[in-house]
C-alpha cells in the first residue's frame, strides 16, 4: 500500500488536482478518504459563514469621505524617476562609459604627439584592450560621455573604482608607466604654473 | 420654497423657466471623478493618479472599497474594526501606490496591502467578534425551527474558531475560501511559497475542526 495523502495533496484533493496515482491511493485507503470528507465537509461550513452583513448604504461614501479627509494633505506620491527606477542598468552603462571614455582617452593621449617616445605608443596600443572602432556601443559611449571633462564625471560620481585603477597601472609595461608618471609630472607643473 | 427637484417630478409640476442644472462639484471639479477616469480602466487610474490627478484615487476607491472591507470584515468579524482598516489600507495604498509595479492586478495588490494591515492589527490586539450579528446569519428560509438555530449555532462556532486561528492560516482561509482566490494568488499576497499556502490551508481546516471539536 502506497503512503498516505500529504497536507498539500489533502488541499489539491479539495481542488480536484490529485494525480492520478495519488488518487488510486485515496481510492483504496478508508482513513485518508475519511480525513478528505472530513475537510470537505468542513470547508463547506465554513463557506456557508462567508457571508458579510452589508452596512448601511451610507457607509460606502461615508468610508470614501474618511479616507479622502485622511490623505486630503498627504502629497500625490509621484512616480519613481526612469533613472532610478532604472539605476542598475544605469551603473552597467556608466560602466561602460567609464571604460570607453578611459580607452579614448588612453588611446588618443593629448601630449602623445609631441613627446611620447613611438615606441611606447606602439607598446600601449598593442597591450590595450582590443575595441572596435566600428562597435555601435563604443561609438554610443565615447559620443555620450567623451564630452565630458573629469570634473564633470567626477560630479555624477562616474569615476572608476579604485581597483580599477590599480589594475589598470599594473597591466602596464614599463614604458607605459614611465609615460604616465611624465604626463602626470607635466599636469603638476602646469597646474603650478598657472596658480 | 422646500420642493425639492424630486418631489417637484413626482407631482408632475414643471418649473417655468429652463434652468440648466449642474452639480457643484463639476462646476469646481473636485468631487465628481471625470469621465474619462470612470471610464479607465485600474492600470489608466494608477497612472492618472500618478501624474498628479488625486481624483483618480477616489475612484480606485469606489470601486474597491467593497471588496476591501468585506476582506477585513473577514478578518476582524466586525463592522467598527472593518471600516477602520478599509480606511487604514486605502490610506497606505494612497502613499504606497507608487511601488505597484502592474505586475499584478490592482485588487490583488490592495488585498496585499489590506492582509498586510489586518495582520498588523491582529499581532497588536485581539479584536472581540459580534456574537449579536452572528443572528443576522440564520437563514430564515430554513423553515424547520430546530435547524435553523442549529445552523446558526453551528456558524456562530465557526466564526468563533477562525477568529482563534494564527494570523496566517487565518489569512490563507479567508484568502481561499471567502475570497476565492487561487493558491498562486494566495501565495503572491502573502508573500509566500504555494506550498506553504497549501500547507498553511490544511493546517487551518485542521485546528478549526480541533477546536469546533472542542
Amino acid at each position: 500500500m502506497s503512503r498516505h495523502l500529504r497536507s498539500q495533496e489533502f488541499i489539491d484533493a479539495l481542488d480536484g488536482a490529485l494525480p492520478t496515482d495519488r488518487l488510486e491511493h485515496l481510492d483504496t485507503c478508508e482513513s485518508c478518504k475519511a480525513e478528505l470528507s472530513g475537510l470537505a465537509s468542513l470547508m463547506t461550513d465554513v463557506r456557508a459563514t462567508g457571508e458579510v452583513p452589508d452596512p448601511s448604504p451610507l457607509f460606502w461614501e461615508h468610508l470614501s469621505d474618511r479616507v479622502r479627509q485622511a490623505t486630503v494633505t498627504e502629497p500625490v506620491p509621484q512616480p519613481v524617476a526612469w533613472w532610478r527606477a532604472s539605476w542598475r542598468p544605469f551603473l552597467a552603462v556608466a560602466a561602460c562609459a567609464i571604460v570607453a571614455t578611459l580607452g579614448v582617452i588612453y588611446r588618443t593621449p593629448p601630449h602623445q604627439r609631441d613627446v611620447a617616445p613611438a615606441q611606447a605608443s606602439a607598446d600601449w596600443i598593442d597591450d590595450s584592450p582590443s575595441i572596435p572602432d566600428d562597435d555601435p556601443a563604443v561609438a554610443f559611449m565615447a559620443e555620450a560621455a567623451g564630452d565630458l571633462t573629469w570634473e564633470e564625471a567626477r560630479g555624477v560620481n562616474l569615476t572608476p573604482r579604485r581597483v580599477a585603477v590599480d589594475t589598470a597601472i599594473e597591466r602596464m609595461t614599463a614604458a607605459q608607466r614611465a609615460e604616465l608618471v611624465r604626463l602626470i609630472r607635466e599636469e603638476q607643473h602646469r597646474g603650478s604654473t598657472d596658480h | 420654497m422646500g420642493v425639492d427637484n424630486d418631489s417637484a417630478v413626482a407631482v408632475g409640476w414643471k418649473p417655468a423657466w429652463n434652468l440648466r442644472m449642474t452639480r457643484p462639484e463639476s462646476r469646481v471639479g473636485a468631487a465628481a471623478p471625470a469621465d474619462d477616469l470612470a471610464a479607465a480602466d485600474d492600470r489608466g487610474l494608477v497612472e492618472a493618479f500618478l501624474a498628479g490627478r488625486r481624483d483618480a484615487f477616489d475612484v480606485i476607491v469606489e470601486r474597491h472599497r467593497r471588496n476591501v472591507y468585506q476582506l477585513c470584515y473577514r478578518f476582524v468579524g466586525n463592522h467598527e474594526d472593518a471600516s477602520d482598516l478599509a480606511q487604514d489600507v486605502f490610506v497606505r495604498a494612497f502613499k504606497g501606490l507608487r511601488q505597484f509595479k502592474g505586475q499584478s492586478s490592482l485588487g490583488t495588490w490592495l488585498y496585499r496591502v489590506g492582509v498586510n494591515a489586518c495582520l498588523n492589527r491582529l499581532a497588536v490586539k485581539r479584536p472581540e467578534t459580534e456574537p449579536i450579528e452572528t443572528a443576522q446569519h440564520v437563514d430564515a428560509r430554513v423553515t424547520d425551527p430546530l435547524e435553523t438555530v442549529l445552523r446558526g449555532e453551528r456558524a456562530a462556532a465557526i466564526r468563533v474558531a477562525i477568529q482563534k486561528l494564527p494570523p496566517k492560516q487565518r489569512a490563507t482561509l479567508v484568502l481561499r475560501v471567502y475570497q476565492e482566490m487561487t493558491h498562486e494568488e494566495i501565495a503572491r499576497v502573502l508573500g509566500s511559497s504555494v506550498g506553504a499556502v497549501k500547507a498553511n490551508f490544511f493546517h487551518a481546516l485542521g485546528n478549526l475542526k480541533r477546536l469546533l471539536q472542542s
